[in-house]
């Protein structure tokens, strides 16, 4: 009981944060594609590394990937090293801020 | 004992049509290949679930439960898990035995990439011959299980697939160190060589050299203990072909007894040299001859020679055990709704023991032994399997050996869907295997005891019987899932281990009555993105005719309990885990104080790991709440006496352990 209280504060804590930072969700196409859950399983384990990273979602029927990130701790070209460095070359679909509720 | 279940398998039996693959069923959480007779399997899943379509009642340990606690070996990877138990056989050589549905890991059959393995004089140390990190899954199916992996499941099985060279690229490591100053190290490699051929380097050294005795009984708590091995592994796959070899050598020594801390001018000291040396091969390969229908043949090869020279006090102990197997199967999907496996094989165990007890009362029982065994056997597994609503399978096996002669195996499973959210399973079979008094339960040498051995040991023989409820709940778009089973298992042969007499460890054919029952009830339930919940309640009993005199079986606590959380950040950058088990009280043989029971105890383990892209950091603490056993070494202070006993173990031995380790990883993608 005491774990779920002290976890259910560190979530409204990290929910605070998150409405402070300045998020915004980027989506990218890689190159070359993603074939198999292999290649999203390696975007995801290798860019949650990158600072900031909040959440990746991985999509192989649009070929996209989404990155929800604080774009006060790291910009797009980190994100573009990042890829390079696990064998990908990204186009950015887009890079918006993401809406505060 | 009840007849009515044993006739309802036979009728379940007589039921024609029902059947299902024992291996199309793991479809929906792992990624099986066409060559599924050889079980390659990818777990996506990679934390402890049940397997949603398996017609057995099978829990898959994956990955990332394995990377929850210390794991230094097999004998750890269970401590998540509310089905399996491990417990130290002794008080002085560090060996642990696995307890599944109440009774001893000798009726659990262990495998290895579903061939059978650590068996015989194996199986008192078996669970630290495996290291953690070249396992990549272990499968634990509780009942009958298929016939195709031979007669000598009872209680279950628990299959442990290693890391593939054909699924993986890379290299990986761990370094360990504990408070109890054991230190381990792990390195791993695989490299696909070409499209077709990929081979994988295994490398395992451990060193525990602390000589502590905590409990001043004059003897070390755990032994001090060196191992290495090494294993090689070869994956060759083109068109309809699929080959893997697997060749592992192990050397292992323990030493322990009493302390030279405290028995620095003992002349007599009584020390414990256990020495063992093990090779094992198994080469597997697989033809498919019709993709359409996964029709294929397969043709398993296996063997393994243990070596192991044991001197524990005043006795000693040799053995040595070389077992060749090889299988020849067919399988194929007649239809999309009927499957059919058949299968030979073929099984020879060579036994050599050099005996030189102490104390025994038939002086024959000394000497020089040699046993050979050999088992042909013949099997056909028939599958139904309709839509998703009902799976079932039926097996059955003709096996003969030149010790026991023929002897025939029935199983049968049934699973039933009516729903979404409800499983249905039942399963019943018949179990059999060779019973090696000596080299299955060397840690019960330690002891003053006479020992007497009968003659002529009966093949074990034993049904299964067991149904189960799989629950999928839905609350608040999460699923709660929960299960409900009992199992029962009656013997018709076994090996009693008779410790009721005083000053007498008498090893010896059962006459009378032997079963257990086993009822457990686990949920797990995802609380909030990242954390989730499993918790468990198993009660059990399990009772033995000594002497005419039925009684509970010792050392087999009555209920346990189980509370196991993880939570994992967002990006799961940082991993939290604690388990918490409670332990029912167990029978002794010998009575502590005025009690001829045990206290229950509660155990607490606790692990956070942080991630790193290129490595991992894992700190925890076992044994939290500092349970000891008080006084585990009756007699400690007359070893040669017949009231010592080292074997009368319920509780850990040694307290409050803590660790710290990291993992490398390289992958190649």
């Amino acid at each position: 009981m005491k774990k779920i209280l002290i976890s259910s504060i560190a979530s409204l804590l990290f929910c605070g944060a998150l409405q402070a930072a300045d998020m915004k969700e980027l989506v990218v196409k890689t190159s070359p594609e993603m074939h198999c859950q292999r290649c999203e399983n390696k975007i995801k384990s290798n860019i949650r590394f990158v600072k900031g990273t909040k959440k990746i979602n991985t999509d192989l029927k649009s070929q996209e990937v989404s990155i929800s990130y604080d774009a006060e701790k790291s910009t797009v070209a980190d994100f573009e090293a990042a890829f390079k460095k696990i064998g990908y070359n990204i186009k950015v679909v887009s890079n918006k801020p993401i809406e505060k509720k | 004992m009840p007849r009515l279940p044993h006739i309802l398998t036979f009728i379940l039996l007589l039921i024609p049509a029902f059947a299902a693959s024992a291996q199309e069923d793991t479809q929906e959480e792992m990624d099986t290949t066409k060559y599924e007779d050889l079980e390659v399997v990818i777990i996506k899943g990679t934390s402890t679930e049940r397997v949603k379509l398996s017609v057995e009642n099978k829990d898959v340990i994956g990955s990332a439960d394995l990377l929850r606690a210390a794991c230094c070996s097999l004998g750890e990877s269970f401590t998540n898990n509310p089905s399996v138990d491990v417990n130290y056989s002794d008080a002085t050589t560090g060996a642990r035995q696995i307890k599944l549905l109440g009774l001893s890991g000798t009726y659990v059959q262990m495998l290895t990439e579903n061939v059978p393995n650590l068996r015989g004089a194996a199986i008192p140390y078996s669970l630290s011959y495996i290291p953690g990190p070249w396992m990549q899954s272990i499968q634990v199916s509780k009942g009958a299980s298929s016939v195709k992996n031979g007669p000598e499941s009872i209680t279950g099985q628990i299959n442990v697939e290693m890391i593939k060279p054909h699924l993986q690229d890379g290299a990986w490591g761990n370094i360990y160190f504990d408070s109890n100053l054991k230190t381990e190290g792990n390195a791993t490699g695989a490299i696909h060589l070409n499209d077709r051929l990929s081979t994988a380097v295994l490398l395992h050294v451990e060193n525990a050299e602390k000589d502590h005795d905590a409990n001043n009984d004059g003897f070390m708590d755990m032994p001090k203990a060196k191992q290495y091995s090494f294993a090689n592994r070869w994956a060759y796959r083109h068109k309809h072909i699929f080959s893997q070899f697997m060749a592992k050598a192990l050397h292992e020594e323990r030493l322990g007894g009493q302390s030279r801390h405290h028995n620095e001018s003992m002349t007599d000291r009584y020390g414990i040299s256990l020495n063992t040396n093990r090779l094992e091969g198994q080469w597997k390969n697989a033809y498919m001859l019709n993709d359409e229908h996964n029709t294929s043949f397969a043709l398993i090869l296996a063997g393994q020679m243990h070596q192991s020279d044991n001197s524990i006090g005043k006795s000693d102990y040799d053995v040595h055990n070389n077992t060749g197997y090889a299988q020849l199967l067919f399988e194929t999907d007649i239809t999309e709704q009927h499957n059919l496996a058949a299968g030979l094989s073929y099984n020879y165990d060579y036994f050599k023991e050099h005996i030189g007890l102490f104390s025994v009362v038939t002086p024959s029982i000394n000497g020089l032994h040699r046993q050979k065994e050999a088992v042909a056997g013949v099997y056909a597994q028939y599958t139904f399997k309709l839509n998703d609503k009902l799976t079932a399978m039926a097996g059955i096996r003709e096996d003969y050996s030149n010790q026991f002669d023929a002897f025939f195996t029935p199983r049968i499973h049934l699973k039933y869907t009516p729903c979404d959210w409800l499983s249905v399973r039942a399963s019943s079979g018949k179990g059999y295997r060779t019973a090696h008094a000596l080299a299955e339960n060397t840690p019960l040498l330690a002891t003053g005891r006479t020992i007497l051995i009968d003659e002529k040991l009966d093949q074990e023989e034993a049904w299964n019987h067991g149904v189960s409820l799989a629950f999928n709940i839905p609350i608040n778009d999460k699923d709660l899932h929960l299960n409900a089973e009992y199992y029962y298992t009656d013997f018709i042969h076994q090996l009693i281990i008779d410790r009721e007499k005083d000053g007498v460890l008498h090893m010896g054919n059962l006459n009378g009555d032997s079963y257990s029952h086993t009822a457990q009830i686990d949920a797990t339930y995802p609380f909030f993105e990242g954390f989730e919940l499993t918790a468990a309640y198993r009660w059990q009993t399990a009772k033995t005719d000594y002497n005419g005199d039925l009684k509970e079986r010792p050392l087999t606590a009555k209920y346990k309990g189980l509370l196991t959380a993880t939570y994992k950040t967002p990006m799961e950058i940082w991993q939290f885990d604690v388990t918490g088990q409670l332990i029912g009280p167990s029978r002794l043989y010998v009575a502590v104080g005025n009690s001829n029971h045990s206290k229950p105890y509660a155990l607490l383990n606790a692990q956070i790991t942080r991630e790193f892209r290129l490595f991992s950091i894992y700190i925890g603490g076992e044994n939290l709440t500092n349970y000891k056993q008080k006084d585990p070494i009756l007699g400690a202070n007359d070893p040669l006496g017949t009231i010592f006993d080292a074997t009368q173990i319920w509780a850990p031995t040694d307290g409050i352990m803590g660790y710290v380790g990291i993992r490398f990883k390289f992958n190649k993608y």
